[in-house]
């Protein structure tokens, strides 16, 4: 400090003058030597009394040198010391002082608004504003038109991000003329809004007027032309900036973040390109390595960049370790991030590196490799540089990009829990960060947190509404959560974005699949995913982040939906070929097998439409063996190769098992050769079948899939071997002893059936569905008390006591057990207990309906029961068989006969592919009713055909003949026309009938089947078969009655014939006559030409009197019933056979006296005489009349069971399977997750 | 390759129980509709073999080609010469004692399984019946002989299988793997192998020698109603009531062909001609198919 005269204009020569007081020295104070305590200015300057842009001086001074406090304590020092008193000091100068307060005021409330802005802490954050706000209040005070007030007040809203507020006051600011600092002021609001053109137009504007303007305003400049996309300008400005001031950090970035983004990626370009921009960063962080954003593009920078490793490696193929070559000491612990060659990448396993041998977390899929260069991400730099970066910033922007650095590392090294904690953090301080909001909605989903994700999502397209990722995540969830529509809109939209999203496609195949209607649709999204036309996909498409591997999955898991698709569709081939593209898709744990562990290996899977699990491998050997022998004889030994069970080839088409291995250059086979070519010997390679691929814990829900579309095409074997190598490799596989079960009941093999279902059950105890398959199989055995058991242990079950298909299955045990007549109504009130049970809460299950249909029908309220079966049949006709039937039994019990018949037979059509037995049964008995009885017969023959066993069916046909023969017989009594063909017939029909009951009375009951007692009573069929007998003798006289009819009608036939004749031949001779005549005639008019015509008349009279007395002559013999009779032939053998008929009636009404009491009367009322399968009645509620009904049928019980309930079952099975394949379609969904 | 060729829409007016392929090169058809019929292989109609009054079960040449015999669901047995069209004679042997029907390759004798679970014989020369040979089944549903007539094959509705000394009239052995009606059975051409057809959807081949199972082959989705072995040795067919016919190459045990739109309905019998070139089969919408092997 110096005194010196006063010089105005030598402001900027590196000192600062005051003023002496009274004087015209000046005191000058160099800025280079500043007192280091300020106070020994402010004396100087309180004693001087100095302007007050002298003290500003000062402390703008102190603040470029970075003595902020300082530049505060001057300030608060010459405002404090502003009193009343004191300015009368200034009042000379009432406008610079005035001036130069609200400059002073509004420097402080700068600091202020910049201090608060660095502040993390919000209370100390909002102190900072509420100074900020007074000093610009103490500002406006004194003149609330300053321009400098309005800026300040501008910048003031800009950091709190009141960017309109801010807007106002930058825009008052610089309406009179120019304002330099409104005007950056008002291009950095503009910024934010995004209104990079109007930005870009201010900043344009700002260095116009200014030129010299610092460097920031052209990064600035620049910032606008990035966000334009004009980069070339951008890079320029930043390109000025940078000449400006080299130093300048955000220069240095921006230029960096250009270099990077005109990158095109892969080519030379990039890599020098990335060069480049690292080496700018670089040069920024030289410049300045606490400049947080410099730090914080490094880390990044580091975070995607492979760094070789001083060492190679050298690895087999599945392999997790290799041996290194070369350096690298400390340079990797556990768990840190390799990549081996150009494209593998994994962790390093915790095993760590013990000096050669380098362990791998994953096996190494790559072929095997020697020396492979090492690569290795410094991730630890990446979190050194961002944490630097951190402590270095007050911005939380920047703060927020350093967590999400941070966060990203510990996410791709797998430290999960961290990684959240720092999203979260990164959002915390800077909600609208996308990109950590992201990462923090990948956190949630990973534990499952599904709605916080979708928040957290949702933010992310607040900001970004076009971001891919984001779009599709969300979908994702949306799915999860069954929001079907919002999911496919989200995937719809990214898919808009970019067609190329393969995960989009098969995200949104998933959804849609779950709906059967939009399976075409689902299926096309999943071939879009994949690739066109379903070529396998390249894995390129697939976004960053899947690695090739899960890659593969997906399209593993895609293929398999596919091919389930096309099987729900129809397209069992397509089905096929998808399974094949699945299992051909390189996912770990399906590959080919070396030959040393096939041979040990047990062969699972041989069936030939299995080709995918095997292939033949030929042998070292050719072999023969001669037509009809079992041993093959090989060319050379080959030692080992088979054993008992290995499956052989011999040439191109003879497949057999060897019984043994090979010895002395021979080996037996299971089954004899087929002929050579001409009784040649069969000749040729010796192949044996090998694995190709492999049952794993990776494929086993693709393979069980694959089981269950074999099972469907009737490939049963196939199916069956690979449940079982499902199951050897996956013990615990539930639904493929399930299938097993099924399959095995289902080929009446009931006891594998029962041992399948319990092996499950010892898996899981616990499963309901497996309780219910096994009191399923109880029921179709009719053990009603086991099967109950079975289902009452389901209701016990937690949550379970409302189980539909539990609730429903003891309602039919008790319908099915009315028998006994004491426990009828209680049974038949547990039953319909059971299926309110079940509607109560499934209103709309129509099994259950059905079964209170039957409940209505059984107790006599036909037409209530009629309604119930009608609208069941309405609403679920296509799978609920049984409401035909149970609607048809009403329609019968209502004499309905052709609604009852049209029924029947549509339902055996629909569901029974034309041969249920006891369908057959009650179409039969329709038929009876409606007297139909030639029908009701073909119908008995081809349930016969089918089930020849069934004494229901054989004692109904006897029944059914013997109605028949009766019924012709009676026609005659009855006026009715019968042939003689006829009569035959019902004489063969009455002898086949005593036969057939004369067998039957003698028959066991088939005791095997659980039956105690036949179908019919034995004493009945005793008397029907005497009653037939007696009737052929009766019948016998019909027969002659009939053949003397028709003896009688041949005579009558011959006596026309002979009259015709005769009137053909007087008819000839008459005109033969009247020819003449009319010559005659004819010559007398020649003669006499004037012959009158009324003799003419006369003659032609006579002639026509003449041919009616001969006509009539034929019939006149017969007495004098006329010749009107003649036409219809009948009289004559009325009268002529009277005595006959009356002889005949007489034993008509024995006959039919008899056959009242058998079996006549029931085709009239069949409630009295159910002559029809009662059982079918008694299944609908006509049984309890049926005590008295001394005919019954006998109750075909188990047609009884079957009846109202068997389909069902099987419906619910069907359901079941479908069951089975959701789930494991569900499974192959998650597994693509 | 088999492919379609002559087709008779309406062969018979009901469903076609039964056919057989004469060395005479005649086609029989056995039907609901209580009529057997003679056809030309191109299936121009020669004959109707009127008499049965019930369906008519099982048709059955001589093998010299000259003579058929007939059962239907009463039991009786009608015997036919092919030549007339005329029945030559008829037995009655008593409710379900006659159920489908084998002729021995010699045209000695007749076999037949009955309700009680027995197979009857009946000496061809007058008819008398020669023995009733016991099995423990229920019923037994089909009969085949052996080609050197040593054997007689016996197929139940539990799914039993019993093969018969047929000199001896005793039971030979047991083979289990069913446990569905067998609905019909046949020997390979050189009686080898049994092949069975049941309604577990499988055909199961036995080695007759080693009373084994040698293969089970599936791939029909529904009961398979019949089988019939080629006369080349290597193929054999089925007909099922999935509505399809199917051809299997026995030597490298696989389904080699599948006709599924032949039929509409259960497909109840199948017979190869005597040179093993073609393939009858018989509907139950009363339509005859003729297969040929294509060059």
């Amino acid at each position: 400090m110096s005194m010196s005269p006063r010089d105005d204009d030598a402001r900027d020569d590196g000192c600062i003058r005051i003023p002496v007081r009274g004087a015209q020295q000046t005191v000058e104070v160099y800025t280079e030597e500043l007192p280091s305590d300020y106070n020994d200015v402010v004396d100087v300057l309180k004693a001087e009394i100095a302007p007050l842009d002298i003290w500003l001086r000062f402390a703008v001074e102190y603040y470029r040198q970075g003595s902020e406090e300082h530049f505060r304590g001057i300030l608060n020092e010459i405002i404090e010391a502003l009193t009343p008193d004191t300015e009368r000091f200034y009042a000379d100068d009432r406008r610079a002082f005035d001036v130069g307060r609200i400059r002073i005021l509004n420097a402080l409330a700068a600091d202020s608004v910049k201090q608060a802005s660095k502040c993390s802490d919000r209370s100390a954050r909002d102190d900072g504003y509420t100074t900020a706000l007074s000093h610009l209040t103490s500002a406006d005070r004194i003149d609330n038109m300053s321009e400098l007030t309005w800026v300040g007040k501008g910048v003031f809203y800009l950091c709190q991000g009141e960017l309109d507020r801010a807007k106002y006051f930058f825009e008052n600011a610089r309406k009179q003329r120019h304002n330099f600092p409104a005007t950056l002021g008002e291009a950095a609001v503009n910024f934010h809004h995004g209104n990079y053109k109007q930005a870009l137009d201010l900043y344009s504007e700002a260095i116009r007027v200014n030129p010299e303007c610092s460097a920031s305003v052209r990064v600035g400049l620049g910032l606008c032309c990035y966000k334009l996309g004009q980069i070339s300008r951008a890079q320029a400005a930043m390109t000025r900036a940078l000449q400006l001031d080299p130093q300048n950090v955000q220069a240095l970035v921006g230029s960096a973040i250009l270099e990077l983004s005109t990158a095109s990626a892969g080519s030379q370009d990039a890599v020098r390109r990335t060069e480049n921009a690292i080496n700018t960063i670089s040069m920024a962080y030289h410049v300045d390595a606490k400049n947080a954003m410099v730090l914080n593009h490094l880390a990044n920078h580091y975070f995607w960049t492979w760094s070789p490793l001083k060492a190679t490696l050298s690895i087999a193929q599945g392999s997790r370790s290799g041996t290194v070559r070369g350096d690298l000491k400390d340079a990797l612990v556990g768990g840190d991030i390799i990549r081996i060659g150009s494209g593998f990448a994994t962790a390093m396993g915790d095993e760590g590196f013990d000096g050669t041998t380098l362990h791998l977390r994953e096996e190494f899929t790559e072929p095997s490799g020697d020396k492979l260069k090492l690569f290795t991400k410094d991730y630890r730099k990446v979190v050194e540089l961002a944490s630097t970066a951190y402590e270095n910033t007050s911005a939380p922007e920047i703060k927020a990009e350093s967590c999400y650095l941070k966060a990203r590392v510990h996410h791709a090294t797998g430290n999960l829990s961290e990684a959240k904690l720092l999203y979260n953090e990164a959002c915390h301080l800077w909600p609208q960060f996308p990109l950590a909001q992201y990462g923090m909605a990948q956190m949630l989903v990973n534990e499952g947190s599904i709605d916080p994700a979708m928040k957290a999502l949702n933010a992310v397209l607040a900001e970004v509404p076009d971001n891919q990722e984001a779009l599709v995540l969300l979908g994702v969830l949306c799915a999860k959560n069954k929001d079907r529509l919002p999911a496919l809109s989200k995937f719809k939209r990214a898919l808009e974005l970019n067609p190329r999203l393969s995960d989009a496609w098969i995200a949104q195949a998933q959804v849609l699949q779950e709906d059967p209607a939009d399976h075409k649709l689902a299926l096309s999204s999943y071939l879009k995913g994949l690739g066109d036309g379903g070529a396998t996909s390249t894995g390129t498409t697939f976004p960053e982040g899947l690695s090739d591997r899960s890659g593969s999955q997906t399209r593993q898991a895609a293929w398999t939906n596919i091919a389930v698709l096309h099987e729900h569709i129809g397209n069992a081939a397509d089905a096929m070929t998808a399974y094949r593209h699945a299992f051909s898709e390189k996912a770990s744990g399906v590959k080919r097998t070396d030959d040393t562990v096939d041979s040990d290996a047990l062969l699972r899977i041989t069936d030939p439409a299995n080709q995918l699990f095997w292939e033949w491998k030929e042998l070292p050997a050719t072999a023969s063996v001669v037509e009809g022998s079992r041993t093959v004889q090989t060319s050379v030994p080959i030692r080992g190769a088979l054993r008992k069970g290995t499956h052989v080839r011999v040439g191109e088409h003879y497949v057999t098992t060897a019984q043994g291995p090979e010895k002395d250059g021979k080996f037996e086979v299971a089954d004899v050769a087929p002929g050579g070519v001409d009784g040649l010997a069969l000749q040729g390679p010796l192949f044996k079948k090998v694995h190709k691929i492999r049952v794993t814990k990776e494929n086993v829900s693709m393979v069980f899939n694959l089981a269950l579309l074999h099972e469907k095409q009737g490939h049963h074997e196939a199916a069956q071997e690979l449940h079982k190598a499902v199951l050897a490799e996956h013990p615990t596989y539930v639904n493929s002893y399930l299938r097993l079960g099924i399959m095995a009941r289902d080929s009446g093999q009931i006891h594998e059936a029962s041992k399948w279902f319990k092996q499950a059950l010892e898996v899981d105890g616990e499963n309901p569905n497996i309780v219910a398959y096994i009191g399923n199989l109880h029921m179709r055995n009719s053990e009603w008390g086991p099967a109950q058991k079975k289902f009452e242990k389901i209701l016990e079950m937690p949550g379970l006591r409302g189980d539909s298909y539990a609730n429903l299955s003891l309602g039919n045990i008790y319908f099915s057990n009315l028998e006994d007549r004491t426990k009828y109504e209680k049974h038949l009130l547990h039953a319909a207990n059971f299926y309110h049970e079940v509607l109560k809460k499934d209103d709309a299950n129509a099994f259950s309906a059905n079964g209170l249909g039957m409940v209505l029908a059984e107790k006599g309220t036909l037409d209530h029961a009629k309604d119930v079966f009608a609208r069941v049949r309405e609403v679920s006709a296509e799978v609920l068989g049984d409401v035909w039937i149970n609607l048809a039994h009403v329609y019968l019990a209502q004499n309905k006969h052709n609604e009852a018949i049209r029924l029947y037979q549509n339902c055996l059509k629909k569901f029974h592919g034309g041969r249920d037995p006891s369908l057959h049964i009650y179409l039969a008995h329709a038929y009876f009713d409606a007297r139909q009885y030639n029908d009701c017969m073909r119908v008995l023959l081809k349930a016969l055909h089918v089930s020849p066993n069934n004494l229901q069916l054989w004692y109904n046909l006897a029944l059914a003949r013997e109605t028949f023969a009766v019924a012709v017989l009676q026609k005659e009594q009855k006026g009715e026309a019968r042939t003689l063909a006829e009569v035959e017939n019902a004489i063969e029909d009455l002898k086949g009938a005593t036969k057939l009951f004369s067998w039957l009375k003698d028959c066991k009951p088939d005791k095997t089947g659980g039956v105690r007692h036949l179908p019919y009573d034995a004493s009945k069929a005793e008397k029907h078969a005497k009653f037939c007998f007696d009737n052929i003798e009766r019948a016998a006289q019909h027969l002659n009655h009939e053949k003397m009819k028709a003896d009688q009608q041949q005579e009558v036939h011959e006596r026309h014939q002979r009259a015709l004749e005769k009137m053909v031949q007087q008819r000839k001779q008459e005109e033969e006559e009247q020819r003449r005549r009319q010559e005659t005639h004819a010559r007398e008019r020649e003669e006499r030409a004037k012959l009158k015509q009324a003799s003419l008349d006369k003659l032609q009279e006579s002639w026509t009197t003449q041919t009616h007395t001969e006509l009539s002559k034929p019939g006149g013999g017969k007495g004098g019933r006329g010749s009107e009779q003649s036409s219809n032939q009948a009289p004559q053998y009325e009268s002529g056979s009277e005595e006959d008929a009356d002889v005949l009636s007489d034993n008509d009404d024995d006959g039919a006296g008899q056959a009242d009491r058998y079996g006549d009367g029931a085709g009239t009322s069949d409630a009295q005489a159910p002559l029809l399968p009662q059982p079918n009645l008694k299944d609908i509620g006509l049984s309890s009349s049926s005590d008295d009904s001394d005919d019954a049928f006998g109750g075909e019980d188990e047609g009884e069971a079957g009846a109202g309930q068997k389909r069902k079952w099987d419906s619910d099975e069907d359901e079941a399977g479908q069951a089975d394949q959701t789930a494991t379609k569900r499974q192959t969904i998650e597994d693509s997750e | 390759m088999y492919r379609a060729t002559h087709r008779s829409e309406n062969a018979h007016e009901e469903g076609i129980w039964s056919v057989a392929w004469t060395e005479a090169d005649n086609i029989l058809s056995g039907s609901v509709d209580e009529r057997a019929r003679v056809w030309c292989s191109e299936l121009a109609p020669v004959h109707s073999l009127n008499g049965h009054r019930l369906g008519v079960l099982s048709v059955r040449a001589f093998n010299h080609g000259k003579e058929a015999v007939s059962s239907s669901i009463d039991s009786c047995i009608r015997f036919w010469d092919l030549e007339s069209g005329e029945q030559t004679a008829v037995e009655e042997p008593g409710p379900v004692e006659a159920w489908t029907l084998a002729v021995s390759t010699d045209d000695k004798l007749l076999a037949s399984g009955t309700q009680k679970g027995s197979v009857n014989l009946w000496a061809l020369d007058g008819h008398k019946k020669v023995a009733s040979m016991e099995t423990r089944d229920k019923f037994v549903m089909s009969v085949a002989f052996s080609p050197d007539n040593k054997y007689l094959a016996s197929g139940g509705l539990d799914g039993l299988v019993n093969i018969f000394d047929v000199e001896q009239a005793k039971l030979h052995q047991k083979l289990e793997g069913h446990a569905m009606p067998i609905r019909s059975l046949c020997f390979s051409a050189d009686g080898s192998l049994l092949f069975t057809a049941s309604d577990d959807m499988r055909v199961n081949v036995y080695d007759v020698k080693n009373t084994s199972l040698v293969a089970s082959f599936t791939g029909h989705t529904s009961w398979v109603l019949s089988v019939d072995c080629c006369p080349d040795g290597r193929h054999f067919a089925t007909g099922g009531s999935d509505q399809t016919v199917k051809i299997w190459d026995m030597a490298a045990k696989e389904c080699v062909h599948t006709f599924d739109s032949a039929h509409n309905n259960q497909v109840w019998s199948v017979a190869y001609s005597p040179a093993g070139d073609k393939l009858v089969s018989g509907c139950d919408d009363g339509v005859l198919q003729v297969f040929e092997k294509a060059a």
